[in-house]
């Protein structure tokens, strides 16, 4: 392995807990600092930089939504793992977006949590080797897609996109005619499988549907294969790869 | 006359009354019900866990090995119990309105079916698919909906033989769009089970694990304002709702 080691933080109160996590992530090779209170996490993230934060939510002192706020203006980014006691959708929902990148809830199995910090690192040097590479526009018809910039025309105007629609979009014309399950694109899309979240891939495809589709009671760009998945139907042949829109 | 109409509002509110205490009752011994479900794994895990603790030295690896899944499995028992209790205990409270959005039906079940493909694999159940393209989208809350969906499959593959058959309809009927899904082999003919979907009111019952997501899937509706019917015959049995349609293809 020629990676650094990697660095972790867990800020987690109940000192048994802490001490788990720390046992089995040190088994899978990571370094691991533990804090028990909010305010002492925070002072260790402004001291320094860390590969990942494993973060409880209810802590004395700061709490871990707080943190959670705070991290995500600074300037590294450092992802972050929720393990928490709070279970409903509206706290996942939160947390997520208040830039956390997975969220589990207590209590959790700990191969679980190891195998999701791997992913989330695999996932994470995947997309810094596809910035490298990929910048070009696709232009699928009317519809041009900017990667760079995160612009999409349909037919000379703009149209406005959240960003999981426009990564959405973004991954369906990168791969057209292809056919992905839900779970496929849940996983390469937000790279993170909550049980129980999975209809959001759902929504985001009525969503897109809405904004690109002539008739999206009728889609011709985002087409249901029965039985199987989802798959773009524009013709891989015909998808144009310009230069950046000027 | 007046009197008579007085004798009217004292009757009903002494049925009120009546049915408040039933509920009362009820809640009462749901959670007797419940905390006894729940101490017989935790009892499980504690006793297990104890004995490692103090006999560990005479333990052979192989029972060592042993007491420890039995205590892991039973953990995991109480985790999935106090979860679906949570998840019901909060779709009963007031915040629990459904989010309305279009979506389409058909899809959603597509989906949810692909979750159960590898559990109904491994014991050889064929799952068949009825996917009509012309069935209109319908307005519900596209997560409450997916979970519904979840806990009656479950239910089902449950109560399917090995080598048995799931058959899923959709159908569009009076501006709503009908879903089923009919399991042959033994039927669901749990009197609690039936219980569930032919009452109002909460049900003295033992909860597995199913018949928690049983509720909960009922409640759904209830906050849907539809119903779910459950129709059980020698050769198999059927759970059936319906959402209302949109006119959009």
């Amino acid at each position: 392995m020629l990676q650094a080691t990697k660095n972790i933080l867990v800020i987690e109160d109940d000192p048994d807990i802490g001490e788990l996590l720390a046992i089995n992530l040190r088994d899978e090779g990571y370094l691991v600092e533990i804090a028990t209170e909010g305010d002492e996490g925070l002072i260790r993230l402004k001291a320094r930089s860390y590969d990942l934060l494993v973060l409880d939510l209810m802590l004395p002192g700061v709490d871990g939504l707080e943190i959670c706020r705070q991290m995500r203006n600074m300037e590294h980014y450092q992802p972050i793992v929720i393990i928490s006691a709070k279970a409903s959708e509206t706290q996942r929902i939160l947390g997520l977006e208040l830039g956390a990148d997975d969220y589990l809830t207590k209590p959790f199995s700990v191969p679980e949590l190891v195998a999701r910090i791997r992913a989330l690192f695999r996932r994470i040097e995947a997309m810094q080797r596809q910035a490298q590479g990929k910048s070009s526009v696709l232009r699928c018809g009317d519809l041009s897609i900017d990667p760079l910039n995160h612009k999409v025309i349909l037919a000379g105007s703009a149209i406005s996109l959240t960003v999981k629609e426009f990564e959405l979009l973004l991954f369906f014309a990168r791969n057209p005619g292809k056919v992905f399950t839900r779970i496929a694109l849940l996983d390469q899309v937000w790279g993170y499988s909550h049980d129980g979240y999975e209809h959001t891939v759902n929504s985001h495809i009525n969503r897109l549907r809405a904004k690109i589709e002539n008739d999206p009671g009728n889609p011709l760009l985002i087409q249901t294969v029965w039985g199987v998945g989802y798959k773009f139907a524009f013709p891989a042949e015909a998808v144009e790869h310009a230069p950046l829109f000027a | 006359m007046l009197r008579s109409s007085h004798n009217r509002v004292a009757k009903r509110q002494a049925m009120l009354n009546a049915n408040m205490r039933r509920q009362q009752a009820l809640r009462g011994e749901l959670l007797l019900n419940i905390s006894h479900d729940l101490r017989t794994p935790l009892t499980s895990v504690q006793g297990y866990l104890e004995t490692l603790v103090t006999k560990t030295p005479q333990l052979s690896a192989a029972d060592l090995q042993q007491y420890l899944e039995v205590a892991l499995r039973q953990s995991q028992r109480a985790v999935r119990l106090t979860e679906g209790l949570f998840e019901l205990a909060q779709f009963e409270t007031q915040e629990a309105r459904p989010k309305f959005e279009r979506f389409c039906l058909q899809e959603l079940a597509q989906d949810v079916v692909q979750k159960f493909q590898f559990s109904a694999d491994l014991r050889q159940i064929s799952i068949i698919v009825d996917f009509l393209p012309e069935i209109p989208a319908v307005e519900a809350d596209i997560g409450m909906i997916e979970r519904a969906l979840s806990a009656l499959f479950e239910n089902v593959l449950l109560h399917t033989p090995q080598a048995g058959q799931i058959t899923i309809v959709l159908e569009c009927e009076a501006n709503r769009v009908w879903f089923s899904v009919w399991n042959n082999g033994a039927a669901n003919a749990d009197r609690n089970l039936l219980a569930i979907f032919e009452s109002e009111l909460p049900l003295p019952y033992h909860p597995g694990q199913d018949q928690i997501g049983l509720l909960i899937a009922k409640r759904i509706m209830q906050l849907h304002n539809a119903a779910i019917e459950l129709v059980n015959e020698p050769q198999g049995a059927t759970f059936k709702f319906s959402l209302r349609a949109l006119g959009m293809k």
